[in-house]
């Protein structure tokens, strides 16, 4: 139905609700990239065909992902009169089993991971309501770290919802927040925004307010809001997890941001690897237009906004905002200079503000919140949560959304559950390639900008690798520097020169043949490249041997045959 | 006009200048190699690179991209700069070790070679990037760009076949810093194809682009001058008469003006597209046409709208 | 290399309406630079005529003008005369010093001065004013200069280049090549439209021809009446276009002005010869002297009915049907001033301007196109048919007016009443009465 005013998104919130919490039996299955990576779809298949044969009444719906994914494929079952019941790594053969347990009123307890009695994030989201689990459950997902220990604001529909449904988004609170903006004034909401002391969540950690404002107050008759999705960091995809849950969430945000700032059209571009998350935003943008959410005269505001879905060509350095408006315009993806900045000159030369998808995802809580809320979460200057990938050598590979200011130590124990290989930590690198190695002694190191970027590292867009003491850091340098060799755009002599012969350096060094000299001339190179290279790309691409010289000698020296002196 | 401070100098320029522009007018020197006048800035080799410090806080920006504006406070040779721009020629100099223009770098900053620790190429390019701009900007044919990412990227024709839009001006060889884009203009020459050899006129080669067309004649002295599709290209753009380009500019002739016939109306000067006629205007009535012959493309505009027929 | 549009305005063309607008502008604040080609505007390039139009409703305005002093013995008033020029409707009044001619006759004459309309009022008081426009060109250029605005002379501005942000002049001043940046851009370059031209504007733009103007003054023409303006219709004059004869310009209004229009298949000079020397009227110049020739090239091209592309306003005789007069000039100036105050403040006034350029001048309704093809007498009849047709004009004086819109209508006023006659007469000119709404202007023109 056509949403033209906040009553219509009650009505659209009760239809929502209802598929939620269902008179019949509602039974979901992960169905983003990494669930469908370790078989979700044929879990999927083998519950309708088992639904069937049993002549049960149930809906097999897919959902997203809920970030546990050491535990995918999941399923979860939401039966009416029960407590909602997670699975975890389900199987195809498991699914009669689990299904035997639907229809007779029992649990597969061996299975379960989660139970829930209502789903709600605090302050968040609308809550659901489902039966109630009995108090000594230790299932409980309210007692259960792994949830206990995250606060989703950004991630709070993520696994629960239909990502293609946008009834189930309305019914979750979704879209509520754009009415509450279009029926004040864009510059209310730039308040909020401002007030919020939100940070890109995309790496560089600018303050959106401020970007927003300087867009607003650009001279320009069409303004842009673009969003960054092009996650290249090659170990993470928590984004793409994200979106492929969740893409309204990210719809909402621009929608509200080209209110604020004058913004008629936007782009969302997606790396090219994100086949489904194309797909599903497309379809959400879809539905958001069929819903009147989308368009011309938004809920009767006369604000109008469109929205399409670009996939770009896969190039890493695509994530630097002037390469990725480059890449939009079907132009080489390189970046340009600055200034002119993005927000006074950007896609197309017009005022354009490009934001990474987490910051946009932030943007519904904020306004229905309230930026002083947000404010009152996190460190002194980095406010808000951020989404974590935990990945390496964990017991649980997964994401999570945490406050920022949690450190780095509670999120490996806390979540991964050490390092699983019964080794200690030896080090770990947050915000990707840029970010280098730190030692295990900066385990306690707390999420946030200023903290990380202080040891020389970053935050970057939340990717948190870990290395135990077997890890060969000198071979991970040079797995990173290959990558930057193979990303760097070739613009500027800093970057196409000088990480060419990083990676020669480190080519000899990992064979064995390493010398002194070439540990100086790497230092030399870090502080060179970072005052001359053109882009943060060639500025931090000798960081991870930087890193790994500063932190890791006796390593570096362990792999040279000539002892250092 | 801004006012900033160069090493310490203070400098007025004007607003949408750059920084290079406003050290280069007030004779600092700052060096650069894809830079230049007929190009737009483009930020790549990071020579020009300065510390610009805005109101406390110090940053390294390369000043052919960055804007004046009042209050900078620029070091052209500090030492994070010295620093930087000396990485900079180490890396080119291992690419380019034998290009005069790396060469003379390297000496200028007391580099005599690059360090031991990089691989040595022989390549004759620095990717400046003058050739693609030159023909995309200026030329506007579109016949050469870069291909490749990273340390692959170099300047080739599409699919690194003859480049179709070529129009053999010879403008990327005239640009190119290092000399390794070559325009060979042949008197004569022999095509051999398996059918057999034949002699082909004078021709004009870039071999870079795997291209060759024959050169036109002039019809007065019997030169060569200029490849067909470089004068058709100029035809179109410029109004001239087909005709224009049977000859080679220097036995080119242009529009005459009889000073006895001109009333000095200015019609024609009013009519010309290029700009090639003026008044030669001492004031009272005594003025008459003039003809800048270097403008002139002969489309014989303006003799057609001469009242008295005082142009030919 | 880096551009920024550091001039609000650029005016191209320091005639009247470009003159006009930048004292306007700049006295609204806009930072204004002025290009023309000439190093001396005083000396005109464009003499056919130099009158002030006094018939009401002209163009949308009446004039009114005070001489600021009476007429002499001869007829006319003095060079040192402060005169004061007044728009009924637009509500300016330009001050100006110079010379004044009245013009109180305007003949059209058929073949061998046999017949002729007459206009003329019955108090013969004038309807037009030949005036010193040298002169005045000079006086707002004074104020130009006195109110600091930016002036280049012996620049021409051959190529403009419209953008969002502003426009690019490319300009050549002594063989030399430079750029000018402007945000806004009033192209008041005159009948040639070479602005808007290099903009593609003229592409809609019907091209009639290229009228080839050739004005010469001569002393000792015999039977010439300052205060009368003549035209010569009819085939055995020479052309075409009938030969004109006007008053002479200040400081000789005892000279008569003979203003031949050719092109490029019949020049002006051997239409000059032929007038002269061989036409029925040669008689007239038996021993007349040339004391000084000018030249002009004017386009014909059908009126810009959108006036305006992007950042650039074309006015005044660079947006009309051949001219809109020293006084149209003014009106569009005034009109343009309001319209760049508004365009840099980002309110629509393009779209203002366009309605007044539409209102006002006669030659925007798609109608009078039509009626100017009424006046294309020849080749159409024949010089028998026109001297046919004139005799029913014997011994009427219409109206005293200067417009060819208002000349042909009155004219066929008067030859219509005789409809009957030439029907019953002469069939063969009253079919090409009838089919007369078929001639096109090109028709004419060709």
């Amino acid at each position: 139905m056509k949403i033209q005013k906040a009553e219509d998104l009650t009505k659209v919130k009760k239809e929502g609700m209802a598929l939620l919490s269902p008179d019949t039996t509602r039974i979901t299955v992960g169905a983003a990239t990494c669930g469908l990576a370790k078989g979700a779809a044929k879990v999927a298949e083998a519950l309708k065909y088992e639904i069937k044969k049993q002549k049960l009444k149930a809906e097999v719906v897919l959902v997203g992902c809920n970030g546990m994914c050491f535990a995918e494929p999941i399923v979860e079952v939401i039966k009416a009169g029960k407590p909602r019941i997670t699975y975890g790594n389900v199987t195809a053969d498991k699914v009669a089993a689990i299904l035997k347990a639907v229809s007779t009123g029992k649990v597969a307890e061996d299975l379960v991971v989660a139970k829930y009695d209502d789903y709600s994030q605090a302050v968040c989201q609308e809550p659901i309501k489902y039966a109630k689990t009995k108090s000594a459950d230790k299932k409980d997902y309210k007692k259960l770290d792994f949830f206990k220990k995250q606060m989703k604001i950004v991630s709070r529909n993520a696994g629960t919802i239909d990502p293609c449904s946008i009834a189930e988004y309305i019914a979750l609170g979704g879209y509520a927040a754009l009415a509450k903006a279009l029926s004040g004034k864009p510059e209310d909401v730039l308040k909020e925004v401002k007030a919020s002391k939100l940070r890109g969540r995309g790496g560089a950690g600018f303050p959106a307010g401020i970007k927003w404002e300087a867009c607003r107050n650009a001279a320009g008759d069409q303004k842009y809001i673009v969003c960054n999705g092009s996650e290249g960091d090659p170990e993470i995809g928590m984004h793409r997890s994200f979106i492929e849950s969740d893409p309204n969430s990210v719809i909402e945000g621009m929608i509200i941001a080209g209110f604020a700032v004058g913004a008629s059209a936007g782009y969302i571009y997606l790396n090219d690897r994100y086949v489904l998350a194309a797909e599903r935003v497309d379809a959400a943008i879809k539905a958001a237009e069929k819903a009147g959410l989308l368009g011309s005269n938004i809920m009767g505001s006369g604000f109008s906004f469109t929205l399409k879905v670009k996939r770009g060509g896969g190039a890493y350095v695509c994530g630097e905002e002037t390469a990725l408006l480059n890449a939009l315009e079907g132009s080489f993806g390189e970046p340009r200079p600055r200034p002119p900045l993005p927000v006074h000159k950007g896609l197309f030369n017009k005022p354009t503000v490009v934001n990474n998808l987490e910051t946009l995802a932030n943007i519904p809580a904020i306004v229905n919140h309230g930026g002083k809320w947000f404010a009152g979460i996190g460190t002194p200057n980095s406010k808000g949560t951020k989404i974590v990938a935990l990945t390496g050598n964990v017991a649980r590979s997964c994401w999570v959304e945490v406050p920022m200011g949690t450190t780095v130590e509670e999120i490996i124990e806390t979540f991964g559950k050490g390092t699983g290989t019964g080794k200690k930590v030896k080090a770990f690198q947050t915000g990707g390639p840029s970010g280098g190695f730190l030692p295990a002694k900066n385990l306690k190191i707390k999420l946030d900008y200023d903290a990380l970027a202080k040891e020389g590292s970053l935050l970057g867009s939340g990717g948190l690798l870990v290395m135990d003491e077997d890890a060969d850091l000198v071979d991970m340098a040079k797995f990173f520097i290959d990558f930057f060799a193979d990303e760097s755009c070739g613009k500027c002599t800093p970057c196409r020169e000088g990480v060419k012969r990083l990676q020669e350096i480190i080519g000899t060094i990992a064979e064995g043949r390493g010398t002194k000299e070439q540990l100086a001339l790497i230092k030399r190179m870090a502080d060179a490249m970072k005052d001359t290279a053109f882009c943060a790309l060639g500025k931090t691409a000798a960081v991870p041997l930087l890193s790994l010289i500063n932190h890791f000698p006796k390593e570096v020296d362990k792999r040279m045959l000539k002892k250092l002196t | 006009m801004v006012t900033l401070t160069i090493n310490g100098k203070k400098v007025k320029a004007a607003e949408g200048a750059t920084v290079l522009e406003a050290a280069r007018a007030a004779g600092i020197a700052i060096p650069t190699l894809c830079s230049n006048d007929a190009l737009e800035p483009y930020g790549a080799c990071r020579l020009c690179i300065v510390e610009i410090d805005t109101n406390g806080r110090t940053t390294i920006e390369a000043s052919c991209t960055y804007p004046v504006a009042d209050g900078l406070a620029v070091k052209t040779d500090s030492p994070r700069v010295i620093a930087g721009r000396k990485l900079v020629i180490e890396l080119l100099l291992a690419r380019c070790p034998n290009v005069k223009r790396v060469k003379e770098l390297a000496a200028e900053y007391g580099i005599i070679d690059s360090p031991a620790e990089f691989g040595k190429e022989n390549d004759y390019c620095v990717v400046c990037g003058q050739c693609v701009r030159a023909c995309n900007e200026v030329v506007k044919a579109g016949a050469i760009q870069f291909a490749g990412r990273g340390k692959d990227r170099e300047v080739a024709s599409p699919f690194k076949q003859a480049a179709e839009d070529c129009i053999a001006c010879g403008s990327c060889a005239f640009i190119c810093p290092t000399g390794i884009i070559k325009k060979n203009d042949l008197e004569s020459s022999q095509v051999c194809t398996p059918e057999g050899c034949k002699q082909s006129g004078p021709k004009r080669e870039l071999l870079n682009w795997q291209v060759d067309y024959e050169l036109t004649i002039c019809k007065t002295c019997g030169n060569p001058f200029a490849p067909a599709p470089h004068l058709t290209k100029l035809t179109k753009e410029f109004y001239a008469l087909p005709q224009f380009f049977n000859v080679c500019p220097s036995c080119r002739e242009y529009i005459k003006v009889d000073k006895d016939k001109c009333l000095g109306c200015g019609s024609c000067m009013e009519n010309c597209p290029v700009g090639a006629l003026e008044l030669d205007d001492k004031g009272g009535y005594d003025k008459h046409a003039q003809v800048y012959p270097q403008n002139c493309m002969a489309c014989h505009t303006c003799e057609i709208y001469c009242p008295v027929g005082a142009l030919s | 290399m880096s551009t920024i549009y550091n001039y609000d305005l650029a005016i191209v063309g320091a005639g009247p309406a470009g003159l006009y607008t930048a004292i306007l502008a700049a006295k609204k604040g806009m930072k204004v630079v002025l290009i023309e080609k000439r190093k001396d505007i005083s000396k005109m390039t464009r003499y056919c005529s130099e009158h002030i139009i006094l018939e009401e409703n002209y163009n949308g305005d009446t004039m009114i003008l005070e001489p600021g002093k009476a007429l002499n013995k001869k007829g006319w008033i003095d060079g040192d005369s402060v005169n004061k020029l007044r728009s009924a409707k637009n509500g300016w009044e330009i001050e100006f010093k110079g010379a004044l001619c009245p013009t109180t006759e305007k003949y059209y004459y058929s073949r061998n001065l046999k017949h002729n309309a007459h206009y003329a009022w019955p108090d013969r008081r004038p309807f037009a004013w030949k005036y010193d426009k040298n002169y005045f060109l000079q006086q707002l250029l004074d104020q130009v200069l006195a109110l600091g605005i930016e002036y280049l002379t012996e620049t021409t501005c051959y190529e403009a280049v419209d953008i969002p942000e502003g426009v690019t002049l490319k300009c050549v001043k002594q063989g030399k090549r430079f750029k000018l940046y402007a945000k806004k851009l009033l192209a008041a370059d005159g009948a040639t439209a070479q602005v808007a031209q290099s903009l593609g504007m003229n592409e809609g733009r019907m091209y009639f021809a290229s009228a080839l103007t050739l004005c010469v003054y001569m002393s000792g023409v015999k039977d010439y009446n300052p205060e009368s303006w003549s035209g010569f219709w009819g085939l055995c004059y020479g052309s075409n276009f009938a030969p004109l004869m006007g008053t002479g310009p200040a400081g000789h209004f005892d000279w008569a002005d003979l203003i031949l229009i050719g092109h490029p298949k019949q020049m002006p000079n051997e239409l000059f010869e032929f007038f002269t020397k061989k036409s029925p009227v040669a008689w007239m110049f038996e021993n007349a002297k040339i004391e000084q020739k000018h030249s002009c090239m004017t386009k014909a091209f059908a009126p810009l009915k959108t006036p305006y592309k992007g950042n650039t306003l074309v006015i005044g005789d660079a947006a009309a049907f051949v001219e809109t007069q020293m006084q149209g000039a003014i009106n569009c100036a005034v009109w343009a001033a309001d319209a760049f105050e508004k365009e840099l403040n980002g309110k629509p006034g393009f779209a203002e301007y366009t309605k007044k350029w539409i209102e006002s001048f006669e030659f925007n309704d798609d109608g009078m196109m039509q009626v100017v093809s009424g006046y294309a007498l020849i080749p159409y009849y024949t010089d028998e048919e026109v001297e046919y047709l004139f005799t029913f004009l014997d011994g009427v004086t219409m109206d005293g007016n200067w417009s060819q819109y208002a000349s042909p209508r009155m004219m066929w006023h008067e030859i219509h009443k005789h409809d009957a006659e030439i029907q019953a007469k002469r069939p063969e000119v009253w079919a090409k009465i009838s089919k007369q709404q078929n001639v096109t202007l090109s028709d004419s023109m060709s």
